[in-house]
């Protein structure tokens, strides 16, 4: 076991707080993989909005399964494939997101399981609503910058926050590394929806 | 397991429902209900260790799976790669997450469960037999050394769940 680089001070472990506004979805990915691997701190990254509209699955997401990619190529909308696990979602202009990287002990009391993580995140994220219900409209309750100020707040109850200006241009152009997060190509797509959800050519397709 | 970083980049309350591994006889049953088998060696990190003359089976304990949720996917190396020590090696994602699998020793891969890609809940179903992920050439025998026997394991998962 490891022993974490972030430093304490009193009983709130410390925190890096990253702040962005329409930001690519897929430059945020690129830079939350870097922290990941590279980074032993801890860090939270709030960006209100992504500049375009998206679609990102998870590591193993098969866009013959997931996607429509015919309406997608038609509509030129970028398909990404995350390096995190879990499921696909659609984001657009209307989205934010909130990202925490943690060292294991930096909460003591979570374990590093989905479970335990999600819990744990769904009583901050209450903290900040003041709401029982996850899964509602927020728009009704809360104005996307009191929701995020609240994040912020409820962040600032666990952690020790520095805010953290990051130039996500020059951090993510840096080709020292490989990123699993990757767009899909138009050629990429047109092949999987040639193959289709089996994974096979059909074989009027093959040039024989 | 990666447990020294996590990354959560969602607000979820969905409950995950664990499974039960079926036992045998031969399984030890911790007071946290994820089997521990006897004879295998264990890393803090979760993963297990069988070795049999000059090969080394490696996979995710019960505990792991457990935690983890349904596996959907999982990520292994080609044979003929090497693996080390505490390193990395490759990923199980499951339902919400992602976690990457560590080598509790150093080796030569020779071979890949590909059974696991077409069936990735080998790993919660039989996550000592079915569900093994690789075997490999030890280069480092003395590591086992280092590793947790079944006793010592079922204790260090107890005081893990115990104190979260």
């Amino acid at each position: 076991m490891t022993i974490p680089q972030a430093r304490q001070l009193g009983r709130r472990p410390l925190m890096n707080l990253v702040k962005f506004k329409g930001t690519p979805i897929l430059q945020q990915l690129h830079l939350e993989e870097r922290l990941l691997r590279n980074s032993s701190d801890n860090w939270c990254i709030i960006n209100d909005g992504t500049n375009t509209p998206a679609i990102v699955m998870g590591l193993s997401g098969k866009s013959s399964e997931l996607v429509e990619i015919r309406s997608v190529l038609r509509d030129q909308i970028p398909v990404i494939r995350r390096f995190t696990g879990g499921g696909t979602v659609i984001v657009d202009h209307g989205t934010i997101f909130v990202t925490f990287i943690c060292n294991k002990e930096a909460v003591p009391t979570v374990q590093p399981y989905p479970r335990s993580i999600m819990h744990w995140s769904s009583l901050l994220y209450n903290e900040a609503r003041n709401h029982k219900e996850f899964l509602c409209g927020m728009k009704d309750y809360l104005p996307r910058s009191a929701f995020i100020n609240k994040t912020v707040e409820a962040i600032e109850n666990h952690f020790l926050t520095k805010p953290v200006n990051v130039d996500i241009d020059a951090v993510t152009s840096c080709t020292d590394y490989m990123h699993t997060t990757k767009l899909l190509s138009e050629q990429e797509l047109e092949e999987a929806c040639a193959r289709g959800p089996s994974g096979e050519i059909p074989v009027s397709n093959l040039m024989i | 397991m990666a447990l020294r970083l996590w990354a959560s980049s969602t607000a979820n309350a969905l409950r995950v429902s664990s499974s039960r591994t079926h036992l045998s006889p031969a399984l030890s049953l911790s007071r946290c209900f994820s089997s521990v088998l006897d004879g295998l060696k264990y890393a803090s990190s979760h993963e297990w260790v069988k070795h049999e003359g000059s090969v080394a089976t490696i996979g995710i304990t019960d505990h792991a799976q457990d935690h983890l949720g349904e596996v959907v996917f999982v990520e292994l190396p080609e044979p003929g790669g090497s693996v080390a020590a505490t390193k990395g090696f490759g990923a199980v994602e499951s339902v919400k997450a992602t976690s990457d699998i560590n080598s509790p020793i150093s080796g030569e891969v020779i071979e890949v469960n590909t059974k696991l890609t077409e069936s990735p809940g080998l790993i919660n179903s039989s996550p000592y037999e079915d569900g093994w992920m690789i075997k490999i050439k030890p280069s480092s025998p003395a590591e086992l050394k280092s590793l947790m026997g079944a006793k010592e394991y079922t204790k260090f998962c107890e005081e893990e769940d115990a104190s979260h």
